[in-house]
């Protein structure tokens, strides 16, 4: 488990993270999401434990036997180039908290990377992919990623967020993402952390998100009865009816209950969702 | 050796919570007999492998099955479709549920774009008519009663 507990960091006068707290429960996939310049990558390095933070703290799991609790795909660090495959297993093998070699040979393999080819020869895609096999072969309790999916074809993509929810199920550790492709991520994650800003506007559980959101949309000219009034997010007007985007936490049949038969109401889709948050910046009460 | 079960699939693209998309599609499959009665569901380890889902996400949908009195969970020994009599009510019930979900679907559409019930129910007949389904006259019997 990894805690950030109210952290902000500044860059001289600006503040780049501003009163972050998030918790990242074991078992779980969260995906971290937030334009370009919100913040993630300050944050990752944060809680990996390779910048301080101005004020407040990360706590990191220590309890477990791994002696250290991180492991972390940092954007913008690489491994050497001149080092082989072989050699960057070599190395990783050394690290405290332990490391599955065979898993990392496995998952190397899967992509067809020679293990005697050099970092530095290797294609953009595949050098990621080497990044992200050494980084869930790690036995930690907390996995980090960031953007660990760059430059990787559709099919790799896949097959890499695959591998990360087998490694959380069976390992039992907590794995961040920070993305900001969300399809990829929203199939396999457990919740979502949104920043803007360097502020976090949501953290919440996709699950959840899928059954309390939907999208009504009303017959022309008819008014949103009013006891949904105060479930309602945001409103678009169309030329068919306008319609609004409404959480309730009795999930869809109970919106449905609230309206006519002219009038209709679907699921609103995570990608949807996100995509509302980030361009009118709507607030995600509960 | 168990038999291959019919594989379930997840669109995580649909809004859908996903273990509702399981409940959803264990439950016709249990309907349809593709389960049959006493045979044993993945165990959770494996359909969260499977799915690539969070196996919590299995363990809610199991419980729902559970409550819906289709399946029973024998500790220590996994999660099975329920037998016969006791199950066959609750499967019926599911069965209905689904086939009504879709007809109001429907309807709901048409009525937005204007269309009424006997518009409606006359493109119905003339599918089931092209699509050579026969389509019994008299509306009091059903079709397939024992299915």
């Amino acid at each position: 488990m990894l805690n950030a507990d109210h952290v902000s960091r500044m860059f001289g006068n600006v503040p780049v993270l501003t009163d972050v707290s998030l918790s990242f429960q074991t078992g779980e996939i969260t995906a971290l999401l937030g334009p370009n310049g919100s913040g993630k990558s300050t944050l990752f390095r944060v809680m990996a434990g390779v910048l301080e933070p101005s004020s407040g703290c990360v706590h990191w799991d220590v309890s477990k036997s791994v002696a250290s609790a991180v492991a972390s795909m940092i954007d913008g660090w690489e491994p050497p180039r001149w080092a082989t495959a072989r050699r960057l297993l070599d190395l990783q093998s050394e690290v405290p908290f332990g490391f599955d070699r065979s898993y990392a040979e496995k998952l190397l393999c899967s992509q067809e990377i020679p293990l005697t080819k050099r970092y530095g020869a290797l294609s953009k895609g595949q050098r990621r992919w080497v990044c992200a096999s050494l980084t869930l072969a790690t036995r930690a309790s907390c996995l980090l990623l960031d953007e660990p999916a760059d430059g990787l074809d559709p099919r790799a993509r896949k097959k890499l967020y695959d591998a990360i929810r087998d490694v959380v199920n069976e390992r039992e550790c907590a794995a961040v993402v920070a993305t900001h492709i969300l399809p990829d991520i929203g199939r396999v994650a457990d919740a979502m952390a949104i920043l803007q800003r360097g502020r976090l506007v949501m953290h919440e559980s996709l699950e959840r998100l899928r059954e309390e959101l939907c999208e009504v949309e009303m017959a022309r000219g008819c008014p949103l009865p009013e006891n949904l009034v105060p479930h309602v997010l945001g409103h678009t007007p169309r030329a068919c009816g306008d319609a609004y985007v409404v959480r309730h936490c009795g999930g869809l049949d109970e919106v449905r209950e609230a309206l006519s038969s002219k009038d209709r109401v679907q699921r609103l889709t995570i990608d949807a969702l996100y995509q509302s948050l980030t361009e009118s910046e709507m607030v995600l009460a509960a | 050796m168990p038999r291959d079960l019919p594989p379930l699939s997840i669109d995580p693209c649909s809004g859908e919570p996903i273990w509702r998309q399981i409940v959803e599609q264990l439950k016709v499959q249990i309907a349809s007999r593709e389960l049959t009665p006493g045979e044993r569901l993945p165990s959770i380890r494996n359909l969260g492998s499977t799915l690539k889902v969070n196996p919590r996400t299995v363990v809610r949908a199991y419980e729902e099955l559970g409550h819906l009195g289709l399946v029973v969970t024998r500790q220590g020994q996994g999660v099975f479709v329920l037998n016969g009599e006791a199950r066959e009510p609750a499967s019926q019930h599911a069965r209905r549920a689904v086939l009504e979900d879709l007809t109001r679907r429907m309807l709901a559409e048409g009525t937005r774009m204007g269309a009424d019930a006997d518009e409606m129910l006359a493109i119905f007949e003339e599918t089931c008519q092209a699509m050579q389904l026969p389509l019994s006259k008299s509306e009091t019997t059903p079709r397939n009663a024992s299915c």
